[in-house]
């Protein structure tokens, strides 16, 4: 990958960590919020996986390696917040 | 040291200290799981004592309570795993035709971790022992409830113990992925190594939770935060934490014990195991489910309902697979001239007794009928029936199997066979009156209830004979080795790669590499016929690549100086405030283990050592990733688990907290802003020294490790700037369980940056030497993805601590 491509993602990153600390202000709804800011954490996460990591470039056994991580750790998250009636309603 | 081609002989002390041939490390494995048996089976037996007649004296309350707490842990953890992987290492590269594992050195590193957590946890023993059983359930764990040393350092001990199982688990995925004989499918692959593939990806997702959840149970102990002393967490939150590793390491102590049965059993029936594409696949399916069934030790918690019936599906269907493992099992013994040698006969009796005791477990899956057979022996006999009859039993019986190509003697038959008589007998005079006693409560010292003592009388009785029946294997074992008949390479005529090269195999396995062709067999170019663990003279490597280093002093090294480190910092806080001059002296056994495991660690990624990598093994689906860098991926894997639960318990306690602090308040946006821009920066300047490396820049790849250092200081320094205004306005560690996650989620985020730190201290040092430049850009493209993996964890903290 060029110079270019990852001097686009830093950009990226640090324009919407930028929009992060701006909507933070903003008059939304409490589930906007944490949708908004949890997504965008989400599209950070992954951009820096796919091109500095260069994820994308690996085979795709190893994307399945970090993603059962991700799967076990959501299952347990949910399971366990379910359990305290935490997630109830969402 | 590490250069030397040869192995030292057996009889050399430094062999066996500073070996790294996964076969030396096997037998160290064996020996020591083997001791790991005999002391826990010698507190096995004093519990049985206590319990033989009703309203016995024999042992104290506490006295009792801390014999079945550390027998439990020591067989589940120190004995049944241990147990296994003495084969995995020794059978394994041998099944697959590879020379060694991937990371010679991290073998034996995790062997070295594994017996130094074995002694602290016996110090632990001896200076207050933990109590709490096994499950080491909250809040029992807590300080307040267990104000003794001992559950300290059984918590340090555990942590070195999952250190050890990570680094083994990434080793063996690496090595059976990457590393087996041309032409050998996976599906070609021996049912053992299958068995041990699919547990090593159970213990790589597992013990990440426990190592999470025992971290959080040391800084509760020893910083005082409040993970499971405070309602907010507490004890549900150890549960869920706990048995989300504990129900998959009860099928990780069975599964390679499978894995040898579905080897023995066309060994001594001679014919191919019944529907072994299925046993595969079930043994799949099993281990995927069994992380989502831990719910089912939890049923009398009182959580909610949905997530109950939830749990009970899950259990129930986690059951189906081990019904089709059994039954080809059952299929493959059908009609079956079966060669009733003892590893047979230990095989069959494992099939049955885990019949039993997986049906008697099918019964805790039920919600109603859970509330009542809980906390009872029925559950005792239920797992001792799974994890001993299933586990122990089929790996003993793996022990005479694979015996003579370890020592290229045969064992004693007609002793073997009584060895197997009177530990089934044993075993079920041991277990199955416990199931009649359903309604008695464990755990509990004694008992007045006359209806029971019969029963228990019993059981006493079966205890003794399954124990100093298991006197009889030593003896056979050690006699054997000296005396036995010579074995030859395959006494048993088996089928798998193993018996294809002599007993014992030479250093380097196979003289040359094998090769498995499209129909299921095995190409050997040339099998050597020389002695018994000789060298052959003017050996050569295979391919023309260099020599495998089989010796380093690191491993040993390393696993003593953590020890002694944990030691240190666990210690310190159990010393009473007037004993002054105790706490300097854990302070300096604390701060000079630290030191010296630094100069350790430098010394380790400086030593020359040599572990050849072919490019003509099979290695789908990794075949185009080095063997380095999939350890690495692999590794994060792990790490994806652990800061999941991290950022887990920090969501469940946000979960139970009535009022969280408005943003703004406690942790400021400034400083999480400014750091996450540093980290991005940081992750952008990592990058960029990729890039520079691979096109041979030594200033362009310095100057980019340097910023990336310096961001790395910079953000660690603000951090500190952080902690000190939190400090200073009352905001403490144990000021609520808000402070608690913060300082440790965000504590255990900023450790892996100086990990990173040091990292990068090391990688700038070899590139100013001109090394990692052009082809060697590998270690700072290794660098990266820990690195970048440290930001995208950072990512996230971010808006969960201070946008949100």
């Amino acid at each position: 990958m060029s110079i270019k491509v990852y001097s686009s993602i830093f950009a990226v990153l640090i324009g919407s960590t930028a929009f992060e600390l701006a909507i933070i202000g903003q008059p939304l709804a409490r589930n906007v919020l944490v949708t908004s800011v949890m997504g965008l954490a989400g599209i950070k996460a992954l951009l820096v996986a796919l091109f500095f990591q260069h994820l994308k470039d690996e085979p795709r056994s190893v994307s399945s390696l970090l993603l059962l991580g991700l799967v076990a750790a959501f299952i347990l998250l949910t399971l366990s917040l379910l359990s305290i009636g935490a997630l109830h309603g969402v | 040291m590490s250069e030397d081609h040869q192995i030292p002989p057996t009889s050399s002390i430094s062999r066996w200290l500073f070996t790294t041939n996964h076969k030396d490390v096997g037998i160290l494995y064996l020996v020591t799981s083997l001791y790991f048996l005999f002391l826990s089976g010698t507190l096995a037996l004093l519990l049985r004592t206590q319990l033989a007649v009703p309203n016995n004296t024999f042992l104290s309350s506490a006295a009792y309570n801390q014999a079945f707490t550390t027998h439990g842990l020591i067989m589940v953890l120190w004995f049944l795993s241990p147990f296994a992987f003495s084969f995995a290492n020794y059978i394994v590269p041998l099944q697959i035709g590879a020379r060694d594992l991937a990371f010679p050195r991290i073998n034996a590193l995790s062997y070295w971790l594994y017996l130094f957590s074995g002694i602290m946890l016996l110090v632990s023993f001896f200076v207050g022992p933990a109590d709490g059983g096994w499950t080491v359930y909250a809040p029992l764990n807590t300080a307040r409830y267990s104000p003794n040393i001992g559950l300290n350092l059984t918590a340090g001990a555990l942590v070195l113990f999952i250190v050890s199982i990570t680094i083994s688990s990434v080793n063996f995925i690496t090595t059976i992925l990457k590393m087996r004989a041309p032409g050998m499918k996976l599906m070609q692959m021996p049912m053992f190594t299958w068995s041990i593939l699919i547990t090593v990806f159970m213990m790589l997702y597992a013990f990440p939770s426990f190592l999470a959840g025992v971290s959080m149970l040391m800084v509760d102990r020893t910083l005082g935060t409040m993970y499971f002393s405070a309602p907010e967490g507490g004890s549900l939150l150890w549960d869920h934490v706990f048995w989300f590793f504990g129900h998959p390491e009860v099928y990780i102590v069975l599964f390679p014990a499978i894995g040898a049965v579905g080897d023995m059993i066309p060994s001594f029936t001679r014919r191919p195991l019944y529907g072994r594409k299925y046993i595969i696949l079930g043994l799949i399916i099993a281990a995927v489910v069994s992380f989502m069934v831990w719910g089912h030790h939890m049923f009398v918690t009182g959580y909610d309902p949905l997530v109950a019936k939830i749990f009970t599906l899950t259990t129930i269907a986690v059951s189906l697979p081990f019904d089709v493992i059994v039954v080809a099992f059952i299929e493959s013994l059908v009609r079956a001239k079966i060669k009733l040698k003892t590893p047979a006969l230990f095989a069959l009796g494992s099939i049955m007794l885990f019949i039993i005791g997986g049906v008697t477990g099918v019964f805790l899956g039920s919600v109603a009928i859970d509330h009542h057979l809980r906390g009872t022996y029925w559950v005792v006999a239920h797992f001792h029936y799974v994890m001993v009859g299933g586990g122990a039993v089929a790996l003993i019986g793996a022990l005479y199997y694979w015996f003579p190509k370890i020592t290229g003697r045969m064992y004693k038959e007609s002793l073997g066979k009584l060895h197997f008589a009177l530990s089934f007998i044993g075993f079920n005079l041991l277990y199955f009156p416990m199931f009649i006693n359903y309604d008695m409560p464990r755990r509990v010292v004694t008992y007045a209830e006359q209806a029971w003592a019969f029963n228990n009388f019993l059981a006493t009785i079966g205890a003794f004979v399954f124990g100093l029946a298991q006197l009889l294997l030593l003896y056979n074992l050690f006699t054997s080795m000296r005396s036995g008949a010579p074995a030859g390479s395959n006494p048993w005529n088996a089928f798998t790669l193993e018996w294809a090269t002599t007993s014992p195999p030479p250093d380097y396995n196979f003289e040359e590499t094998p090769r498995v062709n499209s129909d299921g067999t095995v190409s050997l170019p040339k099998l050597t016929s020389f002695a018994n663990g000789g060298t052959p003279s003017g050996y050569s490597a295979p391919h023309g690549l260099p020599h495998q280093s089989h010796l380093s002093p690191f491993p040993i090294i390393l696993s003593a100086l953590a020890f002694f480190a944990l030691f240190g910092i666990v210690s310190l806080t159990f010393i009473p405030s007037a004993s002054f001059s105790a706490g300097i002296v854990y302070l300096w056994i604390f701060f000079a283990a630290l030191i010296m495991g630094g100069f350790a660690i430098y010394g380790f990624a400086r030593e020359k050592f040599v572990a050849p990598e072919d490019e003509t093994l099979e290695g789908w689906p990794f075949k185009n990733i080095g063997r380095m860098k999939m350890g690495i991926w692999t590794f994060m894997a792990s790490e994806v688990i652990f800061f999941g639960v991290f950022i887990g318990a920090f969501l469940f306690i946000r979960a139970g907290t009535a009022e969280w602090p408005a943003i703004d308040t406690i942790f400021k946006i400034q400083h999480g802003a400014i750091n996450t821009f540093i980290l991005l920066t940081s992750s952008f300047t990592a990058v960029m020294a990729v890039v520079f490396s691979k096109k041979s820049s030594k200033g362009g790849v310095a100057a980019s490790l340097a910023l990336t250092l310096f961001l790395a200081l910079w953000f660690l320094y603000n951090k500190a700037t952080e902690w000190q205004e939190l400090f200073h306005e009352g905001f403490t560690l144990s000021a609520s369980p808000i402070s608690s996650t913060y300082y440790i989620t965000t504590g255990a985020h900023g450790a892996h940056v100086l990990g990173g730190i040091v990292a990068l201290a090391v990688i700038i040092g070899g590139v100013l030497k001109g090394r990692y430049l052009g082809h060697d850009h590998g270690t700072v493209e290794y660098f990266g993805i820990y690195w970048h993996f440290v930001d995208i964890v950072w990512i996230f903290l971010f808006p969960l601590f201070y946008l949100l």
